[in-house]
């Protein structure tokens, strides 16, 4: 799975997307892309709770969360800032981890765009949405 | 094959549970450790999916635990984790069995890792290739 969600706004890394990843089956990946909308943003609190707290066990499982639905649609920027907030906690670092979580918020919010243009892609590619 | 898979995130199963059923296998799902560990003794399984960061006890933990108990230490399991840590492949490689498969993981890629461990292991039924 090489795909990075920031470049699959263009309409043939969605379709090698939707064949390698899903099957061909649209239907499955916008349940999976639902179920990640529906549940990225109690992911994002819940790892913002533990910064704030400082608590780098807490940051690290939440870390690892996050980072787990936005591999479902390949890597990128925002799985990465994850990577980094997840293994600094890892080894007890949290000095940092304000400032990486404002990263990682906006690379969540463009992540979360990408991730509509891709289902709109895969109804060009498959209107009848099978 | 009858597969277990365990695993807390709902994306994730929904997209493994389609695509290992596409594959042919038939699919029953555990949320946290102890459901595995209930699952895998009441169902016995061919094979059991793991993933490392669960709720009630971590893969690494029901690992112990199956491969401790009679009625499930028989069972090949395939450990699935993002983690990045080398210590977890290094102690799933300790339990007979047992082995890893980095996330992210597809359907394919756990036949795959299934298939070879049937002809390795000759327990398991082989899944088509």
């Amino acid at each position: 799975m090489g795909h990075r969600v920031e470049t699959l706004c263009d309409a043939d890394a969605t379709a090698q997307l939707l064949h390698e990843q899903y099957g061909g089956s649209l239907r499955l990946l916008e349940d999976v892309a639902r179920i990640v909308r529906e549940e990225m943003p109690g992911r994002m609190a819940a790892l913002a709770d533990a910064v704030r707290l400082g608590d780098a066990a807490a940051i690290e499982a939440a870390a690892h969360k996050v980072r787990g639905g936005l591999l479902l649609f390949g890597n990128g920027n925002a799985e990465g800032e994850a990577e980094h907030l997840e293994l600094d906690a890892e080894r007890g670092e949290v000095t940092s981890a304000a400032d990486r979580l404002m990263a990682l918020e906006r690379a969540v919010a463009e992540w979360l765009k990408a991730l509509d243009r891709v289902t709109e892609n895969c109804h060009h590619e498959d209107p009848a949405g099978r | 094959m009858k597969i277990l898979l365990a695993d807390d995130d709902r994306a994730l199963v929904t997209l493994l549970t389609a695509q290992l059923r596409h594959e042919g296998h038939e699919v029953i799902v555990a949320g946290d450790g102890i459901q595995t560990m209930m699952l895998a003794t009441r169902q016995q399984p061919d094979a059991i999916v793991l993933d490392v960061q669960m709720p009630g006890g971590t893969g690494l933990q029901t690992l112990d635990k199956l491969r401790a108990n009679s009625r499930t230490q028989m069972i090949p399991v395939l450990v699935i984790s993002a983690k990045t840590d080398r210590d977890i492949p290094t102690r799933v490689g300790a339990h007979p069995l047992s082995r890893f498969l980095p996330k992210p993981v597809t359907g394919a890629a756990i036949t795959k890792e299934l298939r070879a461990m049937a002809i390795e292991t000759g327990i398991l039924p082989i899944p088509a290739a």
